[in-house]
């Protein structure tokens, strides 16, 4: 006996080859984990030590299915017996949406996924997910603004990150910040030891927790063959309802999203509706505020309509307008400023819901 | 045993007078030349010698020294040939050096006497236009461009040596059209759709605003840089003795008229090497590169991205003075390169589309992009995204405005813009907007809304002024500068980076 504790061999059993997860976890319900860790080959007890050092060191802590505060929707379900974890797994006992989508979403996607976060934030509930580019990440980060508003809420909703590598290997390395907050004012998981690269392989692992940690899932945007796809097969699986936003059938971003509601699964197009599919009672709250946009000029509709169908370049909105580039000019300056249009490289696409603050820096 | 005779060398795109001096002694029989020759100079004795023979001239069995003064300045190419054979005869009374004087030879000699053209001829017979100079038949048009007292040809040796002596005429000069009628210019009516594209070549035309297409492949970009020269107006008097005098050292066959009154377009491959695209090389000569080949006209650089950055790089001096001195060991020169920069690139690597049909990664599309960015990408005036044509209007039958028709637009605007300033608005100095092109107070606004933003750079503010300014121009409004030409300058000029980068 050296003293370690048994978490740190649990620990040491995830760094073995060859030992299955699953058989693993059925094991330890029986025996110890030194024991196991034992039987499963190990020798140096230096590498136990090793796995100990990094773990404190890191702000990682290890829970395994023996632990009282292991997440119940984990146990068998999704084969995983050890976790490591960063912040409080007590917000895992709020009600809880995995919001997923493509790492290469259009604005107006990454705009739907930054209200979601901000709208779900205030009404407590939390959101599970992956902290990958694109539309994982910017549901994190409409929770964020939202706690960055109301610093003093208590029951906001929180923020529950699973990730694909070990929690002290930020990936993608855009998102440190953001990872930092999530471990700081939600939980990050992982089931992988500090130190583990994040590896192709580790993803459709990673959407299987995080199908099985969400009582419902939202995919906003994917194409048809994207890797929430994944996700939404797990999710589907374990019997936990997924829904999907719709999207121009021109954008292949929007591909696997119109796809699955074509096969019948729920439309989700605001915050309200992901709080009616929790059957969370809304009727209390502001949801459908009003959007103090001004109205658009009756000059520029033509022009916002020609931006509905997604992106378009100044080509596209001369020809379907018929106009001179001038008054296109002039009407987009307009509709920019009100918050009803933005811009990305050239390309114009309308905002017909919502309020323009989530459009990042784009609008003011 | 002495003579003189006048011919000329080249550097960059400038002649100079050379004095070929000859002179034949006692001694060893030899030949050699002194005066700082290049290789192909040097050269001269072999094919000289074996010329004057095949002539039926006397070749002096004694110690020949050529000369070519001033003996400091570095002499290339094959162009003295002809003034060094003459001198040979002249100093050997085989004829009489007194007729001489008048006279000055720009040709290479063929082993049997004939005479050749040589590169630049123009502005070698620049250098002697106070002469009757003698040139092959070939170069006969590229003579006339520097406008000598008389331009005489002959087809070889023995020719010019009868004629010297008035036993003969010279070659009459015949325009038989060596090189064919030159090809119909690319039109604009073969574009299909893309107003905005169309709008953004017209513009760049009329005010001499760099644009950058920025776009999938099968966007037309490359199709639009092509019709570009077709916008401008042909160049007149000094642009085009200019473009004349660069094409004609760079060794490129000239129209038949021997000016060049057609603006150039040159479109080198992103290979290409420094020297390549700003001109210069070993020896004496200084050849002129693509930048200054496309003076006065349009250069291409498909694929921007791809270019070696420091030749990119080597494009800021020209596009800021419209010229390029090269600085070498034993000589500077200045070669011109005023000239409208087109470029085309993809918006990413999958060259994929507009927002949400790219499959790229955020990282590798930045660094995609950071290729170009920075100094260059801020001179595009004009930054233009370009989709790939819907396919109704690739079937429309109708045609797209002809060029002619957006050229008489672009020349009324243009000359506009030189009543104004005696410059395109393109060259307008940041200091002279406010006097020449006031702002309204709804463009002020809009600007400082823009500004206030961060949306607007201080660079970029000056260059969409100009750019709202040939709007104007085009649109024939006069007066301070309206709110829908800032506007439109605004959406020409879209910023390549995301989430709102500054233009």
């Amino acid at each position: 006996m050296s003293g370690l504790p048994m978490w740190a061999y649990a620990a040491a059993l995830c760094t073995r080859r060859g030992v299955s997860r699953r058989k693993a976890g059925g094991d330890l319900l029986r025996l110890d984990a030194e024991v196991l860790w034992e039987m499963y080959g190990g020798e140096d007890e230096g590498e136990v030590e090793q796995i100990y050092e990094s773990c404190v060191e890191n702000d990682v802590r290890v829970v395994t299915l023996l632990d009282p505060d292991f997440p119940p929707s984990l146990f068998f379900s999704a084969g995983v017996p050890i976790l490591f974890v960063r912040g409080s797994l007590s917000v895992l006992s709020q009600r809880r949406v995995g919001i997923i989508g493509t790492r290469t979403p259009t604005p107006s996607g990454v705009y739907t996924a930054r209200e979601f976060g901000e709208q779900l934030a205030a009404h407590g509930v939390a959101i599970v997910s992956g902290l990958a580019k694109g539309i994982d990440g910017a549901a994190h980060d409409g929770m964020r603004a939202h706690h960055e508003m109301h610093p003093s809420s208590v029951d906001a909703g929180r923020p529950v990150a699973v990730v694909g590598s070990g929690l002290d290997v930020v990936y993608p390395k855009a998102n440190r910040k953001l990872w930092d907050w999530v471990g700081e004012h939600g939980v990050l998981l992982s089931e992988y030891p500090p130190g583990a690269p994040a590896e192709a392989h580790h993803f459709p692992q990673r959407n299987r927790i995080i199908a099985s940690l969400s009582e419902i899932i939202v995919v906003v945007e994917s194409r048809a063959t994207g890797g929430s796809m994944i996700t939404v097969r797990e999710a589907i699986r374990r019997g936990i309802d997924v829904h999907a936003v719709p999207g121009s059938p021109r954008v292949a971003s929007a591909g696997g999203t119109n796809l699955l509601i074509q096969q019948g699964c729920g439309t989700i197009t605001d915050a309200a509706d992901i709080l009616a599919a929790l059957s969370l009672e809304h009727s209390r709250t502001d949801l459908h505020r009003v959007d103090d946009r001004e109205h658009p000029e009756v000059g520029d509709l033509d022009v916002l309509e020609a931006c509905s169908n997604g992106p378009v370049t100044l080509d596209q909105l001369m020809i379907a307008t018929g106009c001179e580039l001038s008054s296109i000019a002039v009407s987009l300056g307009r509709l920019h400023a009100q918050g009803w249009v933005m811009e990305e490289r050239g390309w114009w696409e309308a905002l017909l819901l919502g309020r323009g603050r989530h459009a990042g820096n784009c609008i003011t | 045993m002495f003579s003189s005779v006048r011919s000329a060398t080249l550097t960059g795109v400038h002649g100079s007078p050379v004095a070929v001096e000859v002179h034949i002694g006692m001694g060893l029989p030899g030949f050699s030349i002194v005066g700082l020759p290049d290789e192909a100079c040097r050269e001269a004795r072999d094919r000289v010698r074996a010329a004057l023979l095949s002539s039926g001239c006397d070749w002096p069995n004694r110690k020949i020294t050529v000369n070519l003064a001033p003996s400091s300045q570095r002499k290339a190419g094959a162009g003295l040939d002809l003034a060094l054979a003459v001198g040979i005869l002249a100093a050997t009374d085989q004829m009489k050096a007194t007729d001489l004087a008048d006279f000055a030879f720009v040709a290479e000699l063929g082993l049997d006497g004939s005479l050749r053209s040589v590169p630049g001829v123009a502005p070698l017979v620049s250098a002697v236009t106070d002469c009757r100079v003698v040139v092959a038949p070939t170069s006969h048009r590229e003579a006339r461009v520097a406008e000598p007292r008389d331009v005489l040809t002959a087809r070889n040796l023995v020719q010019v040596l009868t004629c010297l002596h008035r036993e003969c005429q010279w070659e009459p000069v015949t325009d038989d059209g060596i090189d064919e009628d030159e090809a119909p210019l690319a039109d604009m009516r073969d574009v299909r759709g893309q107003p905005m594209a169309r709008l953004a070549a017209e513009v760049a035309a009329a005010g001499g605003h760099n644009v950058l297409f920025v776009g999938g492949p099968g966007g037309g970009k490359t199709m639009l840089a092509e019709r570009i020269p077709g916008l401008l107006p042909p160049l007149d008097g000094r642009d085009a003795v200019d473009v004349t005098m660069v094409h004609s050292a760079a060794g490129l066959s000239l129209p038949r008229r021997g000016l060049v009154t057609r603006p150039p377009f040159r479109a080198p491959h992103h290979s290409a090497s420094m020297i390549a695209m700003v001109g210069g090389g070993s020896g004496g000569t200084m050849r002129p590169g693509e930048a200054s080949l496309a003076h006065a006209g349009v250069l291409f650089l498909d694929e921007v991205g791809e270019f070696m950055p420091s030749v990119l790089d080597a494009l800021r001096q020209p596009l800021e003075s419209g010229e390029i001195r090269i600085a070498r060991a034993n000589a500077t020169v200045t070669l011109p390169a005023r000239f409208l920069l087109v470029g085309a690139t993809n918006p990413c690597p999958c060259g994929g589309g507009g927002p949400g049909a790219c499959v790229c990664s955020e990282t590798s599309r930045a660094k995609y992009l950071r290729r170009l960015s920075g100094p260059i990408l801020d001179r595009f005036d004009l930054r233009i995204a370009v989709a790939a044509t819907e396919p109704d209007d690739l079937l429309d039958m109708r045609e797209g405005e002809s060029s002619a028709s957006i050229r008489e637009r672009v020349v009324h605007a243009r000359r506009l813009a030189v009543g104004r300033a005696g410059k395109v608005n393109a060259l307008l100095a940041a200091g002279e907007l406010d006097s020449l092109a006031p702002l309204a107070e709804a463009s002020r606004g809009v600007l400082r809304a823009e500004l206030e933003a961060g949306r607007l750079t201080g660079r970029g503010y000056h260059r969409v002024r100009r750019v709202a300014l040939t709007l104007a121009d085009l649109a024939g409004a006069s007066g301070p500068i309206g709110e829908e030409y800032v506007r439109s300058a605004l959406v020409m000029r879209t910023a390549l980076a995301p989430n709102g980068a500054a233009r």
